[in-house]
């Protein structure tokens, strides 16, 4: 815990009458009486970080140019490889970021079928709830083309999920499910820039390092029995390339092109650990 | 003699149970859903969080660090129907330990009667929210803010 002092300031004015040589002369005296309580406020590590929504983040890319490229995604036939409850959110995550980019992308049949494998993940993770009573698939199917309507379901399904987490204590696992969806959405766009340079997607990537920087925290937090060791070795890995940042600063920050290309390249290789080849 | 023990027991514990509900009355879902009406039409649910507060002797704070990027538009909103005693909400434009940190926003419960608060960036950096809760003799006082927020891009 980290102390805070509070200062009150209390001016007190203190009416003396004082006598100067050879007459009489008021002269008010100002004293200041300061205060001082003390306030238990949390130490930074145990600030609360709020992530944001992997939906918000594409959406961000794709005002910023983000293309569609359809080969990028996750394929949807690995689903049955991820065996482990650590595997399963991560790659709940990515698959939760390739359905928000077929999203935007108006790619509906590819966003139902991402959806299917969510379902099928969310089984897997004992997160039935989250999806049984939303009738996503009708919703999805019945908005097909209207992406305003697709990307307001998206936002629905995050809070649902949202939701369910928070009730079953299980933020820790928003943490896990957020750092895959970030990689992939992070690797997309990477990928998309590295097929054409673009100046504001460069910009919107390199804001991302307040992101990993909650990201990693968030993680460290939750990780009091080295479980996700590794991720947070790889997650410090790739916020090595955002050097320099400063969330306190008022200087905007973004990335050299040989900061884009280096971050592009370990992306590439950890989003390839987490989805396999 | 052992009814009577077995009647001060139960009615202790009535009273227990009923002093801990009167002081915590967070049905976060409730909480949570009252604040996503204040998101529409234009803002999209993007994330929340909820904080529980036990008082202490002493006066508490807690932060919570918001990514905000720029260009666009965010609603944070606040509901504190989950906490009977006084509150303070600060936001700020840096961490708590940070030299030169100005104020933007905060609300003190003693001084309304809402229990919804709503607060819309113009800083288009990282924001900073404190919560400052008094201190208490009164033992096992509980409550919740609930925080939640949308946004609108471009």
């Amino acid at each position: 815990m980290h102390k805070v002092t509070i200062k009150i300031a209390t001016i007190v004015v203190a009416t003396s009458l004082l006598y100067a040589c050879g007459g009489n002369e008021e002269v008010i005296i100002e004293e200041e009486v300061i205060t001082e309580e003390e306030v238990t406020m949390e130490e930074s590590d145990d600030m609360t970080y709020i992530l944001p929504s992997p939906l918000q983040i594409a959406e961000l890319f794709k005002s910023a140019g983000l293309t569609y490229i359809g080969d990028l995604t996750n394929s949807i036939d690995k689903v049955d490889n991820y065996n482990s409850k650590y595997d399963q959110k991560l790659n709940y995550g990515v698959y939760a970021s390739n359905m928000a980019y077929c999203i935007m992308n108006n790619q509906t049949q590819e966003s139902i079928n991402y959806l299917a494998t969510l379902k099928k993940l969310s089984e897997k993770l004992w997160m039935t709830d989250v999806m049984g009573s939303m009738g996503l698939t009708e919703r999805l199917e019945a908005n097909v083309g209207n992406e305003d309507s697709l990307t307001y379901i998206m936002a629905d399904l995050q809070m649902q999920m949202d939701d369910y987490l928070d009730e079953n204590g299980m933020g820790y696992t928003g943490s896990i499910i957020f750092a895959g969806a970030w990689i992939e959405t992070m690797y997309i766009a990477a990928k998309v820039n590295e097929a054409e340079a673009n100046p504001k997607l460069i910009s919107r990537l390199s804001e991302q390092a307040v992101v990993l920087e909650s990201l990693v925290a968030s993680i460290k937090q939750n990780d009091d029995d080295n479980e996700f060791a590794e991720l947070i070795v790889d997650l410090e890995g790739i916020n090595k390339h955002f050097d320099g940042f400063d969330s306190d600063s008022d200087e905007d920050f973004t990335l050299s092109s040989e900061a884009v290309k280096s971050l592009s390249d370990d992306l590439t290789t950890l989003r390839t650990k987490i989805v396999g080849e | 003699m052992k009814k009577t023990a077995l009647y001060i027991t139960l009615f202790s514990a009535f009273i227990f149970l009923s002093s801990s509900s009167e002081n915590s009355n967070c049905d976060t879902k409730a909480l949570k859903n009252e604040l996503t009406q204040e998101l529409k039409p234009d803002f999209k649910y993007d994330s929340s969080n909820i904080n529980h507060f036990t008082l202490e002797a002493k006066k508490q704070g807690t932060e919570v660090k918001v990514p905000i990027f720029s260009g666009e538009s965010y609603r944070l909103l606040f509901n504190t129907a989950g906490i009977s005693t006084d509150f303070e909400i600060l936001i700020y434009d840096k961490k708590h330990d940070a030299k030169n940190r100005k104020l933007l926003y905060s609300v003190k419960g003693s001084e309304t009667d809402k229990h919804i608060f709503v607060y819309e960036p113009k800083h288009s950096k990282t924001i900073y929210i404190d919560y400052m809760l008094p201190g208490t003799e009164e033992k096992g006082v509980t409550g919740c803010i609930v925080f939640l927020m949308g946004y609108k891009v471009g």
